[in-house]
């Protein structure tokens, strides 16, 4: 169930009754009323404190929103970057009552902010400090195989640890390579001229070798660098664009009786289940009545639902071997492993190989839509390529 | 059908029309407490505004998706509830007019199954008020007007149509129910390119039994003749909305499903609406 955002917001202003831990939040008031906002697909409550500590909290607009960012999540956890905050999924946390005066649960996320400034113009840094911190933190970026896709101002602080953080991380992917820093080294040139002109500093070439990215665009030489190095990493993309066929190869171990730290809900017959950091599937019968998977009254099936569940008599029908795992829909489940995203079926068999930075399934036109570097490839349900990729 | 995003390129509007006759002094129980449906329909209208002007709310400012009108019918009059304004006006001029908030005390259940009550801000644009007949006739005939010249403008031809949310008990005193079937099949028909209008009725009534939401025409059947004729004159969800409306509604009830709720809001079938554009570079 989605919590409206109004419920959201009167959840706020109460957090001790409708937050199963965190009851010690302060929200932002503009009012009288906690500050709510929205982006694509949450809805946020941002200059919430908890214990001292500025955190955002998430809540999603659509029920596939946390499923997205599943995956974001547990690699943030996992890789304890110094420039990416606390990022975690919360189940169950939010308590509110629908329309029809029912209870009900909501997921939610809360991001740890790091006690900074912001970028660009509301920084005290010097513009060529900044451009130096986002070389830095598009090196790193790289290093770990993540974009954040929406790169701009108010999604960076300047930490006092004198670190740039990425922040509202499920915008993000991992695997990526897009590069999506040109607009903040604009800022960055934007920002000198503007130290520039403060100084009364006059500039022999200005108007001279403008490029088309700002007005009288003169690149300071952390900006240029940035400029030489984003070009030429977007030939080699466009060169390493073959794209990989399928292949097919059974890698399903049936095991019993497993217990697990987190077990979801089921999908048809299937529950996705996360133990030791790494995700498989149980087999179920789908009997669940009210849409909480554990109420089963024979005493086989899972016994508890969440964190910590247990798992008794049932039967590890896709053992625990990867980083992250989708439900399954229609009979395919995207899964990501070390070496990228892709899709098993029901017996664990690869339909699509995980080799790609993203997969994301059209359930209703029973394709997928693969992405490789820069390239969008299209694959059909039994994963054979589909040749017109701008479908 | 009923796929478009709804931006600023591509905005829709939304019509609340508000039963304000004398049998609104009746009693009902929404949210879990018994009050005059006067009252519930003012917590309704004001608690979709506020969702309205959340799901507008960005940290660069509120965007102009959609256009709102707020009308109210009672006593031979059809009039704007929003004063100073006739007709449609942008969400974003909604949010600069001056509102007061009101204390309300909610029931809310613990995990622990405990009830307590909290005091909770509600703004209020729109306050109870309760004489009259109820002339739903000319409502629907008002509002019909209203979203035919909406979906004629040439930069709403591409938008999600209009959804107009009637809050009601259901008497109408100004006609027939075939005149007003009529009007309300006049008032469906209005459309973009991505669909016809929806009209969504909400049903007050003072039998507390039970609670809807998207009903099956069924389940209406028991609910007595005013929820019957609402029913009969409310659009037919359509078919992009009916997984998101069993996710709302929690079971496994078989489409198609009824544009209506019977003594509920209706907010949390906004999370069912595409509001808001993607910002994401990279990703659709």
């Amino acid at each position: 169930m989605i919590a409206s955002m109004t419920a959201f917001r009167r959840a706020l202003a109460s957090p001790a009754t409708h937050f199963r831990t965190l009851h010690a939040i302060i929200p932002q008031m503009v009012d009288g009323v906690p500050l709510v906002r929205r982006t694509s697909r949450f809805a946020e409550a941002i200059g919430t404190t908890a214990g001292g500590r500025q955190i955002i909290i998430y809540s999603p607009l659509s029920a596939r929103a946390i499923a997205d960012v599943e995956r974001t999540a547990e690699r943030v956890c996992a890789i304890r970057s110094p420039h990416l905050g606390e990022y975690r999924i919360l189940r169950d946390e939010l308590l509110f009552t629908n329309s029809l005066g029912e209870s009900h649960t909501g997921d939610i996320i809360i991001e740890e902010l790091p006690a900074g400034e912001p970028f660009g113009f509301g920084s005290s840094q010097s513009s060529h400090a900044l451009g130096e911190g986002l070389v830095r933190l598009r090196e790193h970026l790289q290093h770990i195989s993540f974009t954040h896709n929406n790169l701009r101002a108010e999604n960076i602080i300047v930490g006092d640890d004198g670190r740039l953080h990425p922040i509202r991380l499920h915008y993000g992917r991992f695997g990526g390579a897009y590069d999506d820093f040109g607009p903040l080294f604009d800022l960055v040139a934007s920002l000198e001229r503007a130290e520039r002109s403060e100084n009364g500093e006059r500039s022999e070439n200005k108007g001279k070798n403008c490029e088309n990215r700002g007005e009288n665009g003169e690149r300071s030489d952390v900006v240029t660098r940035y400029d030489t190095v984003a070009n030429e990493e977007q030939k080699q993309n466009m060169l390493a664009s073959d794209a990989p066929s399928p292949a097919y190869r059974v890698t399903a171990t049936p095991a019993t009786n497993y217990s697990a730290d987190e077990i979801f809900a089921p999908h048809e017959g299937f529950a996705r289940a996360r133990r030791g950091g790494r995700y498989g599937f149980f087999a179920v019968e789908d009997r669940a009545t009210d849409n909480r998977f554990g109420a089963t009254d024979d005493g086989v099936g899972v016994t508890d639902y969440g964190f910590g569940a247990r798992a008794e008599g049932l039967h590890v029908a896709i053992p625990f071997v990867y980083l992250w795992a989708d439900d399954f829909r229609e009979g395919r489940a995207v899964v990501e492993t070390e070496q990228g995203v892709g899709v098993i079926d029901k017996r664990g068999c690869e339909i699509l190989p995980a080799v790609f930075d993203d997969v994301r399934y059209d359930v209703s036109a029973g394709c997928f839509e693969a992405r490789l570097d820069e390239q969008r490839l299209l694959f059909g349900y039994a994963g054979e390529p589909i040749d017109n990729p701008a479908k | 059908m009923y796929s478009q995003v709804i931006t600023r390129c591509h905005r829709t509007a939304f019509v609340i029309a508000v039963d304000q006759s004398s049998s609104m002094q009746g009693e009902t129980t929404v949210d879990g407490r018994r009050m005059s449906k006067a009252e519930a329909v003012a917590l309704i209208t004001n608690s979709i505004l506020e969702e309205l002007l959340l799901r507008a709310s960005h940290s660069s400012g509120l965007r102009n998706y959609y256009d709102v009108a707020v009308i109210g019918y009672a006593d031979e009059r059809v009039y704007s509830l929003i004063e100073g304004e006739e007709g449609f006006l942008p969400i974003t001029s909604l949010a600069q007019k001056p509102v007061e908030y009101a204390e309300w005390q909610a029931e809310h259940t613990l995990p622990s199954g405990e009830t307590v009550r909290v005091t909770e801000r509600i703004p209020q644009w729109v306050h109870p008020s309760a004489a009259g007949s109820t002339p739903m006739y000319e409502m629907l005939d008002t509002v019909a007007e209203m979203v035919e010249g909406w979906c004629r403008e040439p930069q709403n031809h591409e938008s999600f149509p209009p959804m107009v949310f009637n809050i009601t008990d259901g008497e109408p005193t100004d006609c027939d129910y075939n005149s007003l079937r009529s009007a309300a099949s006049r008032l469906r028909s209005a459309s973009t390119a991505d669909g016809e209008t929806l009209l969504v009725n909400i049903h007050l009534s003072a039998e507390a039994k039970s609670q809807l939401v998207f009903p099956r025409a069924e389940e209406v059947i028991s609910a007595g003749e005013y929820a019957r004729l609402l029913a009969d004159i409310s659009s037919v969800m359509p078919e992009p909305f009916n997984q998101p409306i069993l996710d709302l509604r929690g079971d496994h009830a078989t489409p198609p499903f009824v544009a209506m709720s019977y003594n509920a809001s209706i907010v949390d079938g906004f999370s069912m609406l595409n509001i808001g554009s993607y910002s994401v570079t990279n990703l659709q």
